[in-house]
């Protein structure tokens, strides 16, 4: 009766482990990280709209946060490198091994 | 096959998927295989099964009174009420590695689930430290402390369980203590993951706040939940009593307390990155410390049950990891140094740096007092114990001055606070701790330390309040009551106003120190049935003494009837002393009355015949707050945690 | 005075009553039995792990108790009993390091440690402040 539940947590584990391989997923978005910094810096700007609005920041003083926040965006985006298009090696070999069959 | 080996053979497994994992990370991200990373990242999915599975053959054993386990039979029998099983489970040293293995995958399988995309580079880095981790304590205890170590020779019944740890809060402080020190390993490898990327970038900080947020907070509700244990049992001295095994649960805390705090400067100001790193590696390496401590016994200490010969082994993964650290950050620390300074001594900034430096400054006096026994012998060739009084005087001054900054602090502007600003906020409660001092200092015959720990106390509530008010009022239209406003204030800014609720619930536990600290009475009398004793404002009559036998323990009961000053009657309450004689071990539990105001405590010390007693009476007042700061403990950090419905990732 | 600033003084004036009150209603110490307490957290409980003899129940607790009243009314000093221990039990049975020889180390390494923290880094602050500024 156990050798009956640890070899099918075996097989589970096997299925889920080797299961990237056959099925391909979709493709990581380039421009990601770029739309994530953004929308960093927005929530940023909008807390400290809320801080404004609730009488919590003078107006001299949100300037001046508000032109830190745009100046650490710009140097982090400045940083960002653009990643080239990355070719999954294995994908490669099953797609080789695709065409051959075909062929 | 049987349970013991089942549960054995899944640790093999879980062994072989976290090496799976953390190859399959490190190589899939060297040739850029996205099905490889893919693959070791479900590998570590799949070890939350294999350790559940695991641990369900553990409890079976444990239900099912499967003594052929030798650590089922060393830590229940079959006398034991089952409703210990989960307990005995964690009680022991191998039980407890199993545990802490089963809330490693758990965390990490969490962790791995809801990652942003803005970490996604960092993931494959993540996954290898998050399973090596892991791979540790399975490997431990696969090779050197195996939970299901069999007999050949199935004995007929167990040891039972410790009888100390047959009390509620064995039910919680144990397993949320183990939990928090596990869990660290988050933020350190989401923070080790954004380094190993090569650029330390400000994102994913929302992700690592939360996780930290959790991680603190689970910790935290276990030291409290410890001290409250303590209290209600005695033997353990109190509710803190600076014991070896309590520091260094508490010294991980302290930095992650300091650690939540200055990952704020570095999300809104981007500061504070070389602070941030630093503190996460020196809560990661603490707790492994604890670890190490916790199971080797060089240090002598209440907490000794746990104790084992693994100590030498956790030594060495601490300073594997402490060297680890090290390196990482010398390597990395031109990429990880902060562009930004602080511009101020008046700013917000320049509070939270004061509160990074008191919180570190209380673990080093804290870890210095621990380790001292050990240089003392090395270098002085003298025994020498380092007790209470000397962290008491040492630390004391410190968390006050914490205290200080956490009243000061959030009323400073960042970048830079105006005089304007800072006389409008702070004035009042400036003055009020003044004038409070001075009144303390007339009418309290307690030390000077006594009353201006009070005061500060009153600054840190006035300034919260006078937030509260001012901030609700501005948010008042015309016609609503500004308790509504307050309502809706906390839901728009509950980070802020989450903390604020944890900083209260920080006084109310200082409230009750402080009142136990500076104004317990202490009374030692022998007492005959039908006696009173007088002391405060009670009176104190000996009722009964009972004893019972039972098959396992030998119980002594004496019950007493409380009146107040009026002869009024307030309660009747009885304390025990208990004797185990298969654990040669007593237990006392003391006759607790409680109030807002004091508890009355009363310990049975000794039962000298049936009709005389010793008994020690106490009164701690304010104790009774320090607990109620648990709950409100927890309110502030879910409101604090609770997610806005519009994020994007 | 604006309703903001009377219902800000009203609260403030309440807690603050409500904070004396607490303190006020907590039992006046009329005993003297804290010169006793005091001197039993400083002696370690010789058998049991980690505990002063305030908080320990063991017999050789009790009796080291017995001892020290029985010194005090017999007009012995604080120091003079903890003496009296040190000499039978050797250092390690009192809770704190002494004040002298390598000892005063773990008092003084600390202090010394924390203040010159904070020393250096206003000290660094300062600097970065004015390099900031030119």
């Amino acid at each position: 009766m156990l050798y009956l539940l640890i070899i099918l947590i075996l097989l589970a584990c096997i299925i889920y482990v080797v299961y990237p391989f056959i099925y391909q997923s979709e493709h990581i978005d380039q421009l990601l990280y770029e739309k994530n910094i953004k929308i960093r810096k927005k929530g940023l700007i909008s807390e400290l709209n809320n801080e404004l609005a609730s009488g919590i920041l003078s107006n001299d003083l949100y300037n001046q946060l508000k032109d830190d926040v745009d100046e650490m965006i710009d140097s982090e985006l400045k940083n960002l490198n653009k990643n080239i298009k990355i070719i999954d090696p294995i994908e490669k070999l099953i797609q080789l091994k695709k065409n051959e069959k075909n062929n | 096959m049987t349970i013991s080996s089942l549960g054995f053979t899944l640790l093999i497994l879980t062994m072989n998927l976290c090496v799976y994992s953390i190859l399959g990370s490190l190589i899939g991200i060297k040739i850029s295989s996205k099905a490889l990373l893919k693959s070791a990242k479900n590998a570590s999915y799949c070890n939350l099964i294999t350790l559940v599975f695991s641990a369900s053959c553990l409890v079976y054993a444990f239900i099912t009174r499967d003594f052929s386990i030798k650590y089922v039979f060393n830590h229940s029998s079959l006398s034991m009420d089952p409703i210990y099983t989960w307990v005995a489970m964690y009680a022991g040293n191998e039980g407890s590695l199993l545990y802490i293995a089963l809330v490693i995958s758990i965390s990490s399988f969490l962790t791995l689930f809801f990652i942003p995309s803005e970490l996604n580079e960092a993931e494959p880095y993540i996954i290898s430290i998050l399973s090596g981790f892991l791979l540790f304590f399975v490997t431990v205890m696969i090779f050197l402390a195996n939970p299901f170590d069999t007999f050949q020779n199935i004995p007929k019944d167990g040891r039972g369980i410790n009888p100390l740890l047959a009390h509620p809060g064995m039910f919680s402080h144990p397993p949320l203590l183990m939990a928090g020190l596990a869990t660290i390993v988050v933020p350190f490898s989401l923070i080790l993951g954004m380094i190993f990327t090569g650029k330390f970038r400000n994102d994913g900080l929302d992700y690592i706040r939360t996780t930290s947020l959790l991680v603190w907070s689970i910790l935290g509700i276990g030291l409290l939940l410890g001290s409250w244990w303590a209290y209600t049992i005695l033997g353990w001295g109190g509710y803190w009593a600076w014991d070896p095994i309590e520091n260094v649960g508490l010294m991980p805390w302290l930095i992650m307390t300091a650690f939540i705090h200055s990952i704020i400067v570095q999300r809104r100001r981007g500061m504070f990155r070389v602070w941030n790193v630093i503190l996460i590696f020196l809560a990661f390496v603490l707790a492994q410390f604890g670890m190490f401590i916790n199971r080797g016994g060089p240090v002598v200490s209440v907490h000794s049950f746990a104790a084992s010969t693994l100590g030498y082994i956790f030594l060495g993964f601490m300073l594997f990891s402490a060297l680890f650290c090290l390196i990482i950050f010398i390597l990395n620390n031109h990429k990880i140094k902060s562009d930004n300074n602080v511009k101020s001594f008046l700013s917000r900034e320049s509070a939270f740096l004061m509160n990074n430096f008191f919180l570190v400054a209380i673990t080093f006096v804290t870890l210095w007092g621990l380790i001292f026994p050990l240089i003392s012998e090395l270098f002085a060739n003298e025994t020498v114990t380092v007790g209470a009084p000397y962290y008491n005087s040492v630390n004391g001054p410190v968390l006050l001055a914490l205290l200080f900054v956490m009243g000061i602090g959030p009323n400073l502007s960042w970048r830079n606070t105006s005089k304007e600003n800072l006389i409008s906020n702070l004035l009042i409660p400036i003055s009020l701790l003044f004038v409070s001092f001075i009144l303390l200092l007339f009418f309290s015959a307690r030390p000077i330390i006594s009353s201006l720990s009070i005061s500060v106390i009153v600054l840190v509530l006035s300034t919260i309040l006078i937030e509260w008010i001012r901030a609700s009022y501005k948010l008042t239209k015309a016609g609503t009551p500004w308790h509504i406003s307050f309502i809706k204030l906390i839901i728009n800014n509950r980070k802020k106003y989450g903390g604020y609720i944890v900083h209260i619930s920080i006084l109310l536990v200082a409230i009750g120190v402080i009142g136990i600290n500076f104004y317990q009475i202490k009374v030692d009398k022998v007492l005959s049935v039908g006696e009173k004793i007088e002391i405060g404002n009670y009176k104190i009559e000996l009722i009964e003494i009972n004893e019972n036998e039972y098959n396992d323990r030998r119980e002594k009961i004496a019950t007493f009837l409380i009146k107040d000053n009026r002869n009024k009657v307030i309660t009747t309450m009885s304390g025990n002393n208990t004797f185990y004689p298969s654990f040669n071990m007593a237990s006392i539990r003391a006759a607790i009355n409680s109030n807002p105001i004091e508890d009355l405590y009363i310990i049975p010390s000794d039962f000298i015949n049936e009709s005389k007693m010793k008994l020690i009476v106490s009164i701690n007042p304010l104790v009774w707050w320090m607990w109620v700061g648990g709950p409100v403990f927890v309110l502030g950090t879910l409101i604090s945690l609770w997610p806005y419905k519009n994020r994007n990732d | 005075m604006s309703k903001l600033k009377s219902d800000l003084l009203k609260i403030l004036i309440l807690s603050s009553i409500f904070l004396i009150v607490l303190i006020s209603c907590i039992s006046d110490n009329t005993d003297n039995n804290n010169r006793e307490y005091n001197l039993y957290s400083q002696i370690m409980c010789p058998v049991c792990d980690g505990q002063t003899i305030a908080e320990s129940q063991a017999s050789i607790s009790n009796d080291m108790k017995k001892m020290i009243t029985t010194q005090i009314s017999e007009g012995k000093t604080d120091d003079q009993i903890l003496y009296y221990f040190k000499e039978r039990y050797g250092q390690e049975i009192i809770s704190s390091p002494s004040y002298s020889g390598f000892n005063i180390t773990v008092w003084i390494a600390p202090i010394l440690i924390i203040i010159g923290s904070l020393l250096l880094l206003i000290y660094s602050l300062r600097k970065n402040m004015n390099k900031a500024k030119s």
